[in-house]
């Protein structure tokens, strides 16, 4: 019974450190660059839980986001950002995201949305 | 092996230190106040201890302490108040009797974040340096330039004489030649359109065009003339032992290649001309250096009255 | 030691931006408004690229104000924060009108001031939580504020002094109410650069 994460995010350092905070289960991970090459793998395959950063250049985690949820409005997306600004994080849950994680990440933080997501 | 002092100790080393030391809560109230601060103030701990600092000190809500020393319970941050900016943030008494041009102690002042167990920040320590000495001198250091450049005789940006120089030697020029029973002619010299190349080129560009131009100028010039530069944009020749005829011809070939020149500065290139009126002293025998320099103004006036770029007698 | 990999280049560039994050939102929290936040780059540059980055940005009639702040402890160098054209104008009408306070200062001293005081925010949050991720702790210097014109010669040498070169790590943020555009600017040491990879490498073992 896999289930399927996505890592959206340009730092490929900052997808390993998440991939390591993640906790063991059987499940297929996919890693994307890009919020356009985010878009294109979950329309190929949908992910049961996106993570997803918000600075990255050309397609904005905001517009990320919002092209997420309309392509799929029960998308489950998990915010991982250093713009920890509370204006950012309103924003982000506005647009439909499940919940907002400061950079860096801890395991602490990402087993809880886990559970909260019954992985 | 860190050993641990009592706190009478630390008391003893926060009361010598020379500079102010006190310490508030979130509330602004005063939790620690040291000996210097006593001194300084005039309040003894007694006095402050538990009590707001807004209420000791009522200046401070002007002086953007309050939001400063904020940032730093919310933020963390150091926060500095430079001598520049604040001179006296707490008005003390300077202290040093000799030396003294300042009343107030000049200070700059140091906020550090001082946080709990658990890591927030839950007290600030203000320290205050009293900076008067080193403020004195420095201020002793630029009056001392000053007077250097003052007492020089060379304009610095472009380095023909000042001025003051200038005006001293027409001074001294008028009386031999009125001795001698010499003619002696006397030019100003001004920029034309010299606010342009500063609008358009920015005030370094115009600084090196005034060097440039003095240069021009002096390589068109004879040994025995003088260039000074007398304003922003205006020099002032003194053709020695030359009549009104002669002197036409000098400063024919000092407009001319002016006019011909073309002056650079990084990867911009300009051209430049410059109006004159020139007085001869045979014309206008008996007059002082004022008088002299008036009716060559009015000579440059005309001159630019009548299109720039070009001579007129006075 | 190898010097700066594309890995350790990577890895610095995360960290400045996890910690240029926490500046930033330092700095929201002082002025109100969302702040929007670029990518960090991190580059081993000339400071001269350091002036065609400003420049490419900013109209040449326009002043650059740049505040600068040294720092030091296990790694050292300065922190540059340039603040061009009207941005420091309207940072201290932002703090007029967010922190009401209605201050006794000339116009000209309070807008230093706050060119200052938002400088000394940023560059602390920012250097404070990247020392923190790095498990360092260090300490700073007043900052200083100069005022420069952007085609000036001064502001050329002023930056141009800045070498030999460092590690140089660019960032900038924007205000979305107001014009505020302010680029951030460190330079380190080099006689620190091998500690800092090797923490960096460190850092990199133990988090991915």
């Amino acid at each position: 019974m896999a289930f399927s994460i996505l890592i959206i995010d340009d730092s490929p350092i900052s997808r390993m450190m998440l991939a390591k905070c993640l906790p063991k289960g059987d499940y297929q991970l996919r890693q994307a660059g890009g919020g356009a090459q985010g878009l294109k793998m979950y329309g190929e395959q949908k992910a049961d839980l996106v993570f997803l950063d918000l600075t990255m250049p050309e397609m904005d985690g905001f517009e990320t986001l919002a092209r997420l949820m309309e392509a799929d409005p029960q998308a489950k997306v998990v915010v991982v950002s250093a713009d920890i600004q509370s204006k950012a994080r309103e924003k982000v849950l506005g647009l439909g995201a499940l919940d907002f994680v400061p950079k860096p990440p801890t395991a602490q933080k990402i087993n809880d949305i886990f559970k909260s997501v019954g992985l | 092996m860190a050993e641990q002092l009592g706190s009478d100790v630390y008391q003893q080393i926060i009361d010598s230190l020379s500079q102010g030391t006190f310490v508030l809560d979130r509330e602004m109230r005063v939790v620690l106040w040291n000996r210097w601060m006593e001194q300084h103030s005039g309040l003894s701990k007694a006095q402050v201890i538990g009590k707001d600092i807004g209420a000791l000190f009522p200046h401070l809500k002007a002086k953007a302490f309050f939001w400063k020393v904020n940032n730093v319970f919310t933020l963390g941050n150091f926060a500095f108040f430079s001598q520049e900016l604040h001179s006296s943030l707490f008005s003390f008494s300077a202290t040093s009797f000799l030396n003294n041009s300042f009343e107030t102690m000049q200070q700059s002042v140091i906020v550090a974040p001082i946080r709990s167990v658990g890591g927030q920040v839950d007290m600030v320590c203000v320290s205050i340096s009293d900076v008067t000495d080193a403020v004195i001198n420095r201020e002793r250091l630029k009056a001392s330039k000053k007077r250097l450049e003052e007492l020089s005789r060379i304009d610095h940006l472009t380095e023909v004489a000042n001025r003051r120089h200038f005006m001293e030697h027409l001074e001294q020029e008028l009386n031999r030649h009125a001795r001698q029973g010499k003619t002696l002619s006397l030019a100003i010299l001004d920029i034309d359109h010299f606010k342009n190349v500063n609008d358009e080129h920015g005030h370094l560009c115009g600084d090196k065009a005034l060097v440039d131009f003095a240069k021009l100028v002096s390589a068109s010039l004879r040994k025995y003339d003088m260039i000074g530069r007398y304003g922003g944009e205006e020099f002032c020749l003194l053709l020695p032992a030359t009549d009104m005829e002669a002197a036409m011809v000098v400063l024919e070939r000092v407009r001319s290649s002016l006019a011909n020149a073309v002056f650079q500065w990084e990867e911009v290139s300009f051209k430049m001309t410059a109006s004159m009126g020139v007085v001869s002293t045979e014309d206008h025998p008996d007059l002082g250096v004022d008088r002299l320099m008036r009716l060559a103004d009015e000579a440059l006036y005309h001159a630019k009255a009548s299109g720039r770029n070009k001579v007129m007698m006075a | 030691m190898n010097g700066l990999t594309e890995i350790r280049r990577q890895a610095i560039e995360e960290l400045i931006n996890i910690s240029f994050g926490q500046a930033v939102a330092s700095l929201a929290e002082v002025l109100g408004g969302h702040l929007q936040l670029d990518v960090p780059k991190v580059q081993a540059v000339s400071p001269l690229e350091v002036i065609n980055i400003l420049s490419a940005s900013i109209e040449e009639k326009d002043e650059v104000s740049l505040v600068q702040q040294a720092f030091s402890g296990d790694f050292f160098g300065e922190a540059v924060l340039a603040l061009p054209g009207k941005a420091g104008e309207n940072l201290m009408y932002l703090v007029m009108e967010d922190g009401g306070f209605t201050p006794d200062m000339e116009i000209d001293k309070l807008r230093l001031e706050v060119i200052l005081e938002v400088s000394n925010i940023v560059i602390g949050a920012c250097m404070g939580q990247f020392s923190a991720l790095l498990n360092t702790v260090i300490s700073y210097s007043p900052p200083n504020v100069f005022l420069y014109k952007i085609t000036s010669d001064r502001f050329r040498e002023h930056i141009r002094a800045k070498g030999p070169e460092a590690l140089l790590i660019y960032t900038k943020f924007a205000h979305q109410e107001r014009e505020v555009t302010g680029y951030l600017f460190f330079f380190l040491s080099d006689q620190c650069l091998d500690w800092l990879y090797s923490e960096v490498d460190n850092f990199l073992d133990f988090n991915t």
